[in-house]
């Protein structure tokens, strides 16, 4: 590989990150997530890190892969850099997420998958595909096969698969799956999304103190971090530095529309829609997609007699039931996480990220804007995909709508006042 | 002014669709019809078709049976003959459905779930309406969407085909799923699911099989007795004929096949470039990759498409003389052998495509991609690299439902066939036809 080569997908990264150093100087604590997220782009740390199990995506119960594995190493996308590595592997249509994720274990720079399980789940075409470049290519993959509903033999399947999955898992990394092993991970994983749901609170009490991109990374970093707990422990602190920011200085709290990400996920270094979003005048107030709904499923308590297979079953029913994607025929974990963040947060409007061949999300957007309209909010369809090209063109359209958004508010807040 | 039209903006609109698709179908029938060589009892086949999108009516099937819509060679007819019932394939071919769909599809949907789509929300095509139940195997993203659709508006049960076929559980899941279904049948027909009414409609799709094998098996003899494109539309009428009467068409037009390759008479000449089309299904009316391979020259001896020969090769191996012994050989039969690539792991579609260059003498490979159909486009870079091996020339065709294309289409597939006609492809069909590899 030419050194030009790397080097554009480490400036990629690079320049995501200098963005965010730059316009979040005074929070300390940051700086653990800057170089937690650059370290993913550090060609040393990657021929180094020699992962036992890489996860291809977010569909996995994390629950099932903190209790066979200690360190899974998490894949999701996000790299232009690594996209274009993948190209001659996936036909044209391809979405940028599936490619860049492709990109990431096959390439000519680095070896992540050298003695890896790679363990995903089959939630859209692109990735039934992958699993077979994959295992072509002589990669070790255990796939999750995710049922389109909620069938009780839909249930039963997953299920089965899940406990399938795990002892995979488990055989590659030494680590037995067992009751006590589940309920240590239920344990592990609940505290990092309860860890998350407090930073994500104070986030949004802190207003400008700390910026949407920001947030976003250091949310995401939670997949990036090679040990959950010290993540837990900076989240923490990062947390109690805004809420005392909050407390010690009074920072202008502007009155910017509002608005709430839905759809395609919003993977780090591809922060172009949230960029987007500030640099048009308007502040993120939620990001409805599949990681963040991954992330904010409330994992069922585990009782001190409760079997590994009760407990399974638990988790199955419940990811079952609230996850988020294409796989399923109707996207009703999406959707009700969409109305409960609406329900909460009140945002002026609603962005809906389409990534360029994500169409199951296209599918989707009837029914969000039908919901949308009855609440009276703009909903602003966005597609592109992981190339910059396009920018200027968005940037444009995104303003407007930033525009609109805005005089919505102050014809609002005028009747208000006359009423 | 006054306003001298007829009807209701909807029923005007209602009767535009009528019009449109009617012509089209007619060109394409047309064009089927005045291909040289026409077998005689090709005319029935022809008459189902025209049946359906011309003349506007129902399904062929015998009075008073019910019709179950099905979107994919995965849900076992047999089962739905045991109901009582009758399958009809509703995946669309219609441009001016397509048309339609595309204002309520995604851009990128695949151009067959857009025509789908279509007919669904116009809602005049009687083989559509008269559906009782719709059973969507879901076996790609546009497929997944195109059940939730259907649901809304229709009673409709999904079937979920698992993307494994090595771990018996994977076959447990479907054959649990055809239960499902079977349950889902018995509300609307009444009748439940017995050995007897299995083993009948088992019977009753055998011996359509048995028709087809034995056509098949002529048409491997001499892969040029007959057109490509016939066959095709042979096959295509099957989604829309009691199997029964289609069993009886398909009897008359292997026998006239017979008398033909006794009288030595074929449908194209010796050194016409042999070709084999797999990729996206071709439907019925959009037929214009087929008989653009038969204008420019070539001659399509083979097809690897869920439309054409996949669909109906293989019969279920019944080891177990039970319901439920039926029932696993049915899952079986309609997952364990397909090639479709719904699956991860399909190397087995490889493996079919090459004993059918082997088998029909192929020197060339057309592939095609409905634009969207991301599955299939997957799959091209394998079977490119493996027939660079034997070197045999392959070309990707992509198309949507449209007559836009066509001459872009033409230029290509004549470059093509004389690729094969001048340059490489002939020896290596001999080869391979003389089991030389």
């Amino acid at each position: 590989m030419k050194s030009t080569e790397h080097n554009a997908f480490l400036n990629e990264a690079m320049e995501t990150l200098n963005r965010i150093d730059k316009e979040n100087r005074h929070l300390t604590q940051l700086g653990w997530f800057l170089q937690t997220a650059l370290r993913r782009f550090d060609r040393n740390y990657l021929d180094r890190r020699k992962p036992q199990v890489i996860v291809l995506g977010d569909d996995i119960p994390a629950e099932l892969l903190y209790a066979v594995c200690d360190d899974p190493f998490y894949v999701l996308g996000g790299s232009l850099g690594t996209a274009h590595w993948a190209d001659e592997l996936t036909p044209r249509d391809t979405d940028p997420l599936s490619r860049s994720a492709l990109g990431w274990l096959v390439n000519p720079a680095f070896d992540l998958t050298e003695n890896a399980l790679i363990v995903t789940a089959v939630s859209s075409d692109s990735r039934r595909k992958l699993i077979s470049v994959l295992q072509s290519g002589g990669r070790k993959v255990a796939a999750l096969d995710i049922p389109p509903n909620q069938s009780p033999n839909a249930v039963h399947y997953y299920t089965e698969q899940l406990t399938e999955l795990a002892g995979q898992i488990g055989k590659h990394t030494g680590k037995r799956f067992s009751g006590s092993n589940l309920k240590r991970a239920v344990k592990r994983v609940a505290n990092a999304r309860s860890q998350r749901r407090r930073f994500l609170t104070a986030a949004l009490s802190a207003g400008s103190i700390i910026s949407d991109e920001a947030v976003l990374l250091a949310v995401q970093c939670m997949l990036f971090a090679d040990d959950l707990e010290e993540w837990c422990a900076h989240i923490r602190a990062l947390g109690e530095e805004l809420e005392q920011l909050g407390r010690q200085y009074a920072f202008s709290q502007k009155d910017r529309p509002k608005v709430m990400i839905l759809g395609s996920p919003i993977v780090f270094p591809n922060f172009k829609v949230p960029q987007l979003i500030s640099s048009a005048g308007m502040d993120i107030t939620a990001v409805a997609d599949s990681l963040s709904l991954g992330a904010s499923v409330v994992t069922p308590k585990a009782g001190v007699f409760a079997s590994a297979d009760a407990l399974l079953q638990q988790i199955a029913q419940t990811h079952l039931k609230t996850i988020s994607s294409g796989a399923r025929v109707s996207n009703d974990g999406l959707y009700s996480y969409f109305k409960y963040l609406v329900k909460r947060l009140h945002p002026d409007g609603i962005v809906c990220h389409i990534l360029k061949g994500q169409i199951e999300y296209d599918f989707e957007l009837p029914r969000i804007e039908r919901a949308a309209e009855k609440l009276d909010i703009p909903v602003f369809r966005l597609e592109t995909d992981y190339q910059y090209q396009d920018m200027e063109q968005l940037w444009i359209r995104m303003e407007a709508f930033g525009e609109m958004l805005t005089q919505r508010k102050i014809v609002r807040n005028k009747r208000r006042r006359t009423a | 002014m006054t306003d001298n039209r007829q009807g209701t903006p909807e029923e005007r609109r209602k009767q535009r669709f009528f019009n449109k698709s009617a012509a089209t179908s007619v060109k394409y029938l047309r064009k089927i019809d005045e291909l040289p060589h026409k077998p005689a009892s090709l005319d029935p086949f022809l008459n189902i078709l025209k049946h359906v999108f011309v003349d506007m009516q129902g399904a062929v099937k015998p009075a008073g049976t019910l019709s179950v819509g099905t979107y994919c060679v995965m849900v076992p007819p047999e089962l739905i003959y045991a109901a009582g019932a009758m399958p009809v394939k509703l995946c669309g071919g219609s441009y001016t459905a397509f048309n339609i769909g595309d204002d309520i599809a995604p851009r990128d949907a695949c151009p067959l779930v857009k025509a789908v789509m279509g007919f669904e929300s116009i809602g005049v095509m009687p083989v559509y309406r008269e559906c009782e139940l719709m059973a969507v195997p879901i076996t790609c993203d546009c497929k997944k969407k195109l059940a939730g659709y259907l649901s809304e508006r229709r009673k409709t049960v999904t079937l979920h085909v698992p993307t494994g076929r090595s771990r018996d559980g994977d076959m447990e899941h479907y054959v649990k799923e055809l239960y499902q279904f079977s349950e889902e049948l018995t509300k609307i027909t009444g009748k439940p699911l017995s050995y007897e009414r299995l083993s009948w409609a088992c019977g009753l799709t055998a011996a359509a099989q048995y028709e087809l094998s034995r056509f098949i098996e002529l048409r491997r003899r001499a892969p040029l007795v007959i057109k490509g494109t016939h066959y095709l539309a042979a096959l295509n009428a099957l989604s829309y004929t009691h199997v029964s009467i289609w069993t009886q068409y398909m009897r008359a037009l292997c026998d006239e096949t017979e008398r033909r390759i006794q009288n030595g008479e074929m449908a194209s000449k010796e050194n016409r470039p042999r070709i084999l089309v797999t990729g996206s299904p071709i439907v019925f009316p959009n037929f214009k990759l087929p008989l653009l391979i038969e204008e420019m020259g070539g001659a399509l001896v083979a097809d690897e498409t869920c439309m054409g020969e996949r669909g109906a090769y293989d019969p279920p191996a019944i080891a177990d003389q039970t319901t439920d012994g039926i029932m696993r050989a049915l899952a079986n039969k309609s997952t364990r052998p397909c090639t479709c690539p719904t699956f991860t792991d399909n190397k087995r579609r490889v493996y079919r495509i090459m004993q059918m260059l082997e088998d029909y003498g192929v020197q060339g490979v057309i592939y095609h991609v409905l634009r969207g159909c991301l599955v299939y486009d997957y799959e091209y870079r394998v079977l490119e690299e493996e027939m660079g091996k034997l070197g045999i020339p392959i070309i990707r065709v992509e198309s949507d439902y449209n007559e836009e294309d066509v001459e872009q289409l033409r230029i290509r597939v004549e470059a093509f066939i004389e690729l094969i006609k001048y340059g490489r492809g002939g020896d290596t069909a001999v080869r391979l036809r003389k089991g030389q590899r």
